[in-house]
This record gives C-alpha cells, structure tokens and sequence, in this order.
C-alpha cells in the first residue's frame, strides 16, 4: 500500500448542506482537497491539510482555487465527496476520517482509535465517512471537524 | 434501574434544523432512534444504534421505516427528540450522551467523562442534551438533544 501521488480530479463535491465560507486560498487547492489553517495560522486563510505540517481543518474546497484567491469551503454539517489518500486500503461507511501526510495534500484516511503504548495521541479529525470508499477511489463524507484522541493501550 | 422495554412511539422528532440526510435502513427503524452504521459500515445504509454492536452513530431517524427502505436521518446541528435508554435514571441538560447497549435500541445515555484505570476509553457520541428527562417522572423518558456524532474519549484516573 502507498499514498496516491497525484490528485485526481473531483467534481460536484457538494452533496448536501448549506455551511460555505469563504476563505483565501494561500497555497494552490483543488477542488475535494481538506482545507486547513498554515501551522501558524493566518486569519481566514487556508491550505490544502497536510497532517503534521498544517493545523485545524475547517472542511473542504467545493471547486480549484489558486494562490490569493477565494475559495467556498463546505463546513461542519455537509456532505461532500473526499479521496482516500492509500491505494490500497480501503475505507469503511462510519469510519472517522483525519487528515493525512500524503505531500500531495487534502487527502484522508481512517483515524485509529486506539494507539499502542502509555500515552494517548490527538489527531485532528475532518468527518464521518458515509460511503465504502475503494483504494484510490473518493466518496461521501459528514464534515466534522475537530480533533480525536486516540486510547492508550497500556 | 433497568433497561427501558420497548421503544415509545415519538410523533415530531425534528424540533429544529436542516441538515437531513437520506439513508437505507437495513433493519427496522423507529422514529426517533439514533441510527449508526453496521460495525463493516455499507455506504448509506443504517441500523438502529446498540452499544458495541452497531458502528458509529450517524443521526436520528425522523420516521418509522422498513427494511430496505429509505430513511430521513436528522444530522448534526439538528434538534430532536431522543430516548432515554433507562427506565428511571436522569438525563440531565449538557450532558453529553452516546449510543446505548439497550437491546431495544436507538437509546442513549450519558457519556461517563472518566473511567476508572489506566486506559482511556473512546466512545461514540451522539450528541448533547437539552432537557432533563428520566423514564418515570420527567419528560417521559423523551427529550431534546442537538445532534453532534462523533467520538469521545473519557479520562483515565491512573
């Protein structure tokens, strides 16, 4: 299994709801991408989400937007379409979806809900997934963002 | 206390709201039940929400619906009237609430914040309450809930 290397493009993202914002795009974001704050966030300006490098997601671009401009992002409460970052792994209707490292950013992935050792992880959480979504394949998603601490297991 | 026996019929479950998603009830559902995924989740498709058997909770049901047949889900940001999984223990307002393992299912209870031990515990929310209701003597048993589903995890104490 790997992450996808190229963002494949995604039309009609919304699906249903009515919570659009709009927010400066300050990196290129293709439509369906996570969007979320730069790690040292700027007011009401977003990234396509890559985990670890960007911080609290906000929701999903409904359409491309490049650098400067603005773009609508649907917000917690919608339903839109999203990718899975793996090629091989599959993701499961109910399953609580987070942000991803894949570079190509925007992507998500299942959140485990358990992390081995003593210390529990926080992860930052973007949804519910509505659909079975293939490897490499992109389907409905509840807008949920926040953040989801992983249990320790020892 | 004791599990409540059968699921009361519930007329005007949406108080408020209009993020209303239509899914496939792959069992029998009550209007009023909080619906979740199975445990192996297929796409849209709901059953009434049991503790530890169902997945993860999605919203409430709006009316009564068949096998194979589609549903109205109340989701988050809604306002709906739930059930009480007990037959006399308080639901109070702010409490936040999860999926119960009451077999009549759709119930739910409050979310215990802290579990004793070293392991921390992640539970399914379903949302948060509104009003204060037991089974015996306040609301019957019904009340108002804003729909927030997701996860929670509750504190360790060691």
């Amino acid at each position: 299994m790997g992450a996808i290397g190229t963002w494949v493009a995604m039309r009609n993202i919304l699906y249903s709801g009515d919570n659009i914002a709009l927010f400066t795009a300050t990196t290129a974001v293709k439509a369906g991408q996570v969007v979320a704050y730069h790690g040292t966030g700027v007011s009401n300006a977003i990234n396509k989400s890559v985990k670890a490098s960007t911080v609290g997601a906000i929701g999903v671009a409904l359409y491309d937007a490049g650098v400067g401009v603005l773009v609508a992002v649907a917000m917690d409460g919608c339903v839109v379409y999203v990718a899975n970052t793996d090629n091989a792994t599959t993701i499961d209707a109910g399953d609580l979806l987070g942000t991803t490292t894949n570079a190509v950013g925007g992507y998500v992935d299942a959140c485990a809900m358990t992390t081995g050792g003593a210390v529990p992880v926080m992860v930052e959480k973007v949804g519910i997934a509505l659909d079975d979504i293939a490897a490499s394949g992109y389907g409905r998603m509840m807008i949920s963002c926040g953040y989801h601490t992983t249990a320790n297991d020892a | 206390m004791a599990d409540l026996g059968t699921f009361p019929t519930i007329r005007n479950v949406l108080c408020e709201g209009d993020n209303i998603g239509e899914f496939t009830a792959t069992s029998t559902i009550k209007a009023g039940m909080v619906v979740a995924f199975a445990a192996n989740g297929l796409s849209m498709s709901v059953i009434p929400a049991i503790k530890a058997t169902s997945g993860q909770p999605i919203g409430v049901a709006l009316h009564d619906a068949a096998a194979a047949s589609v549903v109205s889900v109340a989701m988050d940001g809604c306002i709906v009237n739930v059930v009480n999984a007990d037959d006399t223990a308080v639901l109070d307002a702010g409490d936040i609430v999860e999926d119960n393992a009451n077999a009549i299912g759709g119930t739910v209870s409050a979310v215990a914040l802290m579990d004793a031990g070293v392991v921390l515990v992640v539970k399914y929310q379903v949302g948060i309450m509104l009003d204060i209701t037991d089974g015996a003597t306040v609301g019957g048993g019904i009340g108002r809930m804003l729909v927030s589903c997701g996860t929670f995890t509750s504190a360790n104490n060691a």
